[in-house]
C-alpha cells in the first residue's frame, strides 16, 4: 500500500511547485492580461541567487531568503517600468508586451549567465535530507517543506486578494481598469504591487526548487512549461485553480511514470490539450 | 467658482471632439450637459476627470489647474466621476464594491496588509462602517453581500454612484446615469440626487432624458458639434432658438 | 520614451552578447615558421555540459602554457582556439568549419558532449584534420577504419570501457540482479543498452532499466519500481541533477542498495544536491590522487583555475594535449596527413590519468589512446568524492 501513498506524496509535492508557479503567472495574468513568458526565468532567477547566496557566499538561509527577495523586487520593478509601461505609454499592443516578455526572458537568462556563469549548479537542501515517516510512507524534509510553504502562500494570497482592502484594489484594477480609476486607486501603484507578488512568489520558487534540481540560468523553460500547463488546467480566470492543476499534473505523472512509464509526461500534456479543446476555461472558471 | 472650463480643445486626428469650450459649476447645484448624440460630452467629461489629455484650454477646480494630473489625483482634490456604462467590479461583493472605492483615502499601503497590522484592520473596520451607511442611503443594504451579476440593472448604476460617494468627492461627474433605466428607477435616481445634493455635494450631470433635467438642475450646458452653443437655467435653454435647432436638426428633443 | 529607449537599447545589447556569444574570440593570419601553431577546441562553454567542457578547455590550456614555457613545439609556440558549441551539434560543427577555414588550425580537441562531437568529427574528417577528442565517451565515436571520422582520436576511455570495469566490480561484490536507471535523451539510452549488452555477456542480469526526461523534480515511480524488482544493485547512468534526486529518493525510502555510477556524475553540483544522500555510491573515474604525476597536476591545476573538484575533465584535456603536442612535435608543427601519421606512431606516452604506470598509445587500427588498468573508482563520502581503490579490473575487450 504504501507505493500508492509514496507516489501520492511525490506527485503533490512536485505538483506543489507547478501550482506555485501558475500561481506567479495568474497574478499577472489577472491583473493585466499578460502572458508573462518570462516566469520561468524570474524562477530561474529564484534559483540562481540561492546558489549566489548559499554557495556562492556561504550566506545563511535566512540571508539568502532576503537576497532572492530583494532580486525579485528589482525585477518586479524592471518588469514594469522598464517593460510594461513604457510600451504602454507608445500604446503598443498586448501582443507586442507578450514578445517583451519574452525578451526579457532571454535577457535574465543571458545576465544571469554572464554574471554567476552558465553552467549547472548544485544547490545543498534547505534541512538535512533525513526523511521523515508519515504512517507508512516517507517523506524528504525539503519535500515537505515544499509543501508547506507553497500552500502557504497560496492561502496568504488568497487572504490579501480577498481580505484586505489592497488586495480587493488590485482585483479592482484586473477586473476593469477605467472602474479602479474612478475609484481612485492608483493603478501603477496596484500595478507595482502586483508584479513584485508575483515575483516574489517565482523567486520563492526559485529558492525551492534549487536544491531539488539545481541552479542554471537555462532552467526556465522546463519550469515555466509545467507552471502554464498547471494555470490551463485549472483555469486561467481563476488565480487559486494553478494551484489544483498542479497538484492533477504532478500526481499523474508521479503514477503514469510508474505505471506507464516513457509515456508519462506524454500523457500529461496529452490531458492539457484535450483540456484546452473541451474546457478551454480550465476546471475552475473564475467565481462570479 | 467650484469647477471652471475655460477654451477646451480635445481633437482626435482630424476630428474636433471638443472645440473651444467653456463653462461653469457652482458649488451645491446640480448642473447638466446636453447634446445630441456624439456631441462630445463624453469626450469632455474625460478631459475634465483626467482620463483623456486635452490639446487646449485649462480646467480650474477650485481655482487651480488640474490638466495633466493623473485621474487619482484629481480625485484626491475632490473630483469623481462615474462613466457612461456600468463598471462594477464583477466578482466582488456589493459591499466591498464600495469599500474599494472608499479605499483612496487610507493610504493602500502594501506593507502595512500584508504586515496585518492592528491598524489596518481598524481603517478596514472604518471603511467597512462607511461603506455600509453609503448602501443604506441609497437603499442598497440589503444587497450589500450579494454579487453584482445578482442584482437588478438599476441597483448595480446606483453601486457606480455609491462608488463616487464613497470616495468622499465634492463634485460628482455622472454620464447618462439613467440610461436603461425604466421609469421607477428613474424616479428612484432623481430622489437619489436629490438626497445627494443635500449633503453639500455638487453634480454635473450627462443626460438625455429631458424630464429628468428639468425636474432636478439648476443649469444647463448645451454642447452640438463639439462646440458649446447654449448656457442657461432649464427655463431659458426650453426657449432658446438655437438648443430647438439642433435638437430638431437631430431629430428628436431628447435625442 | 527615454525609458523605451534604454529598453531597446538594453535589448539590442543582450542580442548583440548573444551573437557575440556564438562568434568566440578568433584571430586571423596564415602560418608561417615562426608563427605559432593554431589548435582548437570545439566544446561546451556554457550551459549545463559546461561544467566539463569548461575544465577541459583550462585543463588545454595549462598544458599549452607549459609547452610553450618549455620551448613550444621545436621552437614555435602553440595557440590555443577556443570555441564554444554550447553542447549543440549544428553549432558544433559550424565552429569545425571556422576554425578550420578562418583560423587554419592543424588540430582540433574535441568537448564533453557525444553528440556535438559526432556532428563535429563528421565535418573535420572531410577536411583531412585530425581531431582529438578529451571526454566524450559515446562507444560510436572512434572508427579508423569507417568512411566517416577516419582521422579522430580519443584520449578517454569509452562507455563500455567503464561499463565492462564496473560489471566485474559488481561480480566481486557477488551482486547478481542489476537495476538502471538513465535519462530518456541518447545519451541516456545508448549507455542503457550498452549497459545491458556488457552487464549480460558478464553473465549478470539487468532485471530493469527505467528512464526518466531530463529535468526531472521527482524520481519516486523509477525508485519505486526499481525497488519492486528487487534488485541487488542499482547502475546510476543519469548525469548530475537527476543522479543526485535518485540518491535522495533512495534515501527517502530508506532503500540501502547498493549503487555504482555513470563517469558523468562526477561533479561538483552532483554532490552539493545529494548532500550526504550520495554516500557509499562508486564512481568510475580517471585520476587517482595517490599517483604522483596526477598529485602535481592537481595542484597545479587548482592554483590556477580549482573549478573541477574531481579533476577529470581538466586533466583529460591536459593529457589530450601533451599527447597532440608529442605528434606535432614528430610532425614538426606539421597538420594534416603528416600529423596523423605522428599520432598514430604516439607509443607509450605518459599520461597523469589512469592507473600507476598508465601510458597512451595510439596505432593506425587504435585511435582510442588509453590501455589496460586505466578506471579508478571513487567513493562519495561526506558529500564528497574520495579514492577508492586502484584496483580495478579494467581493460579493452
Ligand atoms: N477615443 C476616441 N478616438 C476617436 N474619436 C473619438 C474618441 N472618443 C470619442 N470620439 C469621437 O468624438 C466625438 C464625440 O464623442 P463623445 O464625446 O462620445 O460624444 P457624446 O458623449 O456627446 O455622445 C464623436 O464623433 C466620437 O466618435
Ligand atoms: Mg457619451
Amino acid at each position: 500500500m504504501d507505493v500508492y501513498g509514496q507516489l501520492l506524496i511525490a506527485g503533490i509535492s512536485t505538483g506543489s511547485i507547478y501550482g506555485l508557479i501558475a500561481l506567479a503567472f495568474l497574478i499577472i495574468y489577472n491583473s493585466t492580461q499578460i502572458v508573462n513568458f518570462a516566469q520561468g526565468e524570474m524562477v530561474m532567477v529564484g534559483a540562481m541567487m540561492t546558489f549566489f547566496g548559499l554557495s556562492f557566499h556561504s550566506f545563511s538561509y535566512l540571508s539568502t531568503f532576503f537576497i532572492v527577495i530583494g532580486s525579485m523586487i528589482v525585477i518586479a520593478f524592471i518588469f514594469q517600468h522598464v517593460l510594461v509601461k513604457p510600451l504602454q505609454k507608445q500604446g503598443a499592443s498586448m501582443f507586442s508586451i507578450i514578445i517583451g516578455t519574452i525578451a526579457l526572458g532571454i535577457v535574465l537568462s543571458e545576465g544571469m549567465g554572464l554574471w554567476l556563469g552558465k553552467q549547472q549548479y548544485g544547490v545543498p537542501p534547505i534541512i538535512p535530507n533525513n526523511p521523515i515517516s508519515l504512517g507508512n510512507i516517507t517523506i524528504l524534509p525539503q519535500n515537505l517543506l515544499i509543501i508547506i510553504i507553497s500552500w502557504s502562500l497560496v492561502i496568504s494570497i488568497w487572504y490579501f486578494f480577498n481580505r484586505t482592502m489592497t488586495g480587493l484594489s488590485l482585483r479592482a484594477v484586473s477586473i476593469s481598469t477605467e472602474g479602479a480609476q474612478v475609484s481612485g486607486i492608483k493603478i501603477s501603484r496596484m500595478l507595482a504591487i502586483g508584479f513584485t507578488l508575483s515575483a516574489v512568489v517565482s523567486g520563492i520558487g526559485g529558492l525551492l526548487i534549487a536544491p531539488v534540481v539545481g541552479a542554471s540560468p537555462y532552467l526556465g523553460l522546463s519550469i515555466a512549461v509545467k507552471g502554464f500547463a498547471a494555470a490551463i488546467l485549472g483555469g486561467m480566470g481563476n488565480i487559486y485553480a494553478g494551484m489544483i492543476g498542479g497538484i492533477i499534473i504532478g500526481i499523474s505523472e508521479s503514477f503514469f511514470s510508474f505505471y506507464i512509464p516513457s509515456y508519462a509526461e506524454a500523457i500529461t500534456f496529452t490531458i492539457m490539450l484535450f483540456m484546452l479543446v473541451v474546457k478551454p476555461t480550465g476546471l475552475f472558471p473564475e467565481h462570479s | 467658482m467650484l469647477l471652471e472650463v475655460k477654451g477646451l480643445t480635445k481633437r482626435f486626428g482630424g476630428l474636433v471632439a471638443v472645440n473651444q469650450v467653456g463653462f461653469s459649476v457652482e458649488e451645491g447645484k446640480i448642473t447638466a450637459l446636453i447634446g445630441p448624440n456624439g456631441a462630445g460630452k463624453t469626450t469632455l467629461f474625460n478631459c475634465i476627470s483626467g482620463f483623456y489629455q486635452p490639446n487646449e484650454g485649462e480646467v480650474l477646480l477650485n481655482n487651480s489647474n488640474i490638466i495633466g494630473q493623473p485621474a487619482h489625483k484629481i480625485l484626491q482634490k475632490g473630483l469623481a466621476r462615474t462613466f457612461q456604462l456600468v463598471r462594477n467590479f464583477e466578482g466582488m461583493t456589493i459591499l466591498e464594491n464600495i469599500m474599494t472605492a472608499a479605499h483612496v483615502h487610507s493610504g493602500q499601503n502594501f506593507l502595512n496588509s500584508l504586515l496585518f497590522l492592528p491598524s489596518v484592520k481598524k481603517s478596514e473596520k472604518e471603511l467597512k462602517e462607511k461603506a455600509n451607511d453609503i448602501l443604506k442611503f441609497l437603499n442598497l443594504a440589503h444587497v450589500a453581500d450579494k454579487y453584482p451579476n445578482e442584482i437588478s440593472y438599476g441597483q448595480k448604476r446606483l453601486v457606480e454612484i455609491g462608488k463616487v460617494l464613497a470616495t468622499d468627492a465634492k463634485l460628482l461627474l455622472m454620464d447618462e446615469p439613467a440610461a436603461g433605466l425604466n421609469d421607477s428607477e428613474t424616479r428612484t435616481l432623481v430622489d437619489t440626487m436629490r438626497e445627494i445634493q443635500k449633503t453639500g455635494k455638487s453634480i454635473l450631470i450627462v443626460e438625455h432624458n429631458m424630464k429628468f433635467i428639468m425636474e432636478l438642475v439648476q443649469k444647463i450646458v448645451v454642447l452640438d458639434f463639439g462646440q458649446k452653443i447654449a448656457e442657461g437655467t432649464p427655463e431659458e435653454i426650453r426657449n432658446n432658438e438655437k438648443v430647438i435647432k439642433a435638437y430638431l436638426g437631430g431629430g428628436k428633443v431628447n435625442a | 520614451m527615454r525609458k523605451l529607449k534604454i529598453f531597446s537599447l538594453i535589448l539590442v545589447l543582450s542580442f548583440g552578447l548573444l551573437l557575440v556569444g556564438c562568434n568566440s574570440s578568433s584571430t586571423q593570419g596564415s602560418s608561417g615558421a615562426d608563427d605559432p601553431i593554431k589548435v582548437g577546441y570545439i566544446g561546451a562553454l556554457s550551459g549545463g555540459s559546461s561544467t566539463m567542457g569548461v575544465p577541459g578547455k583550462n585543463g588545454i590550456q595549462l598544458a599549452v602554457d607549459e609547452i610553450n614555457a618549455d620551448g613550444g613545439i621545436n621552437g614555435r609556440q602553440i595557440e590555443l582556439i577556443a570555441a564554444d558549441d554550447k553542447a549543440d551539434p549544428a553549432t558544433s560543427a559550424t565552429q569545425a568549419q571556422k576554425l578550420i577555414n578562418e583560423d587554419e588550425v592543424v588540430a582540433i580537441l574535441g568537448g564533453p558532449n557525444s553528440g556535438t562531437v559526432k556532428a563535429n568529427s563528421e565535418v573535420i574528417a572531410q577536411y583531412g584534420v585530425p581531431e582529438l577528442i578529451t571526454i566524450a565517451m559515446n562507444d560510436t565515436l572512434i572508427d579508423p577504419n569507417s568512411a566517416t571520422f577516419p582521422t579522430t582520436f580519443r584520449m578517454t576511455e569509452d562507455n563500455s570501457y567503464d561499463i565492462r570495469a564496473l560489471a566485474e566490480f559488481l561480480i566481486g561484490e557477488g551482486h547478481q540482479n542489476i537495476g538502471v536507471i538513465a535519462d530518456n535523451t541518447a545519451y541516456g539510452q545508448s549507455g542503457t543498452e550498452s549497459i545491458k549488452k556488457i552487464l549480460e555477456e558478464k553473465g549478470l542480469n539487468v532485471e530493469i532499466a527505467v528512464d526518466h526526461p531530463v529535468g526531472a523534480k521527482d524520481l519516486t515511480a523509477q525508485t519505486l519500481k526499481l525497488r519492486e524488482a528487487n534488485v541487488d544493485a542499482v547502475y546510476v547512468f543519469s548525469l548530475g541533477p537527476e543522479g543526485a534526486l535518485f540518491m535522495k529518493t533512495l534515501k527517502q525510502i530508506d532503500w540501502k542498495v547498493p549503487v555504482v555510477g555513470g563517469r558523468g556524475l562526477n561533479m561538483k553540483a552532483f554532490v552539493d544536491l545529494a548532500g550526504d544522500a550520495a554516500d557509499g555510491m562508486i564512481l568510475p573515474t580517471v585520476i587517482n590522487p595517490n599517483k604522483p604525476e596526477a598529485k602535481e597536476f592537481i595542484e597545479k591545476y587548482d592554483e590556477k583555475y580549482n573549478d573541477d573538484p574531481t579533476h577529470v575533465y581538466s586533466s583529460l584535456g591536459y593529457d589530450s594535449m601533451y599527447l597532440l603536442a608529442a605528434a606535432l612535435k614528430k610532425s614538426d608543427g606539421e597538420g594534416g596527413d603528416a600529423l596523423i601519421e605522428a599520432l598514430e606512431s604516439l607509443k607509450d606516452i605518459p599520461t597523469v590519468t589512469g592507473g600507476m604506470d598508465h601510458t597512451a598509445s595510439f596505432t593506425d587500427d587504435k585511435h582510442n589512446a588509453v590501455n589496460e588498468n586505466y578506471i579508478i573508482f571513487n567513493q562519495v563520502k561526506n558529500g564528497a568524492f574520495e579514492f577508492y581503490t586502484d584496483e580495478v579490473e579494467s581493460g579493452w575487450e
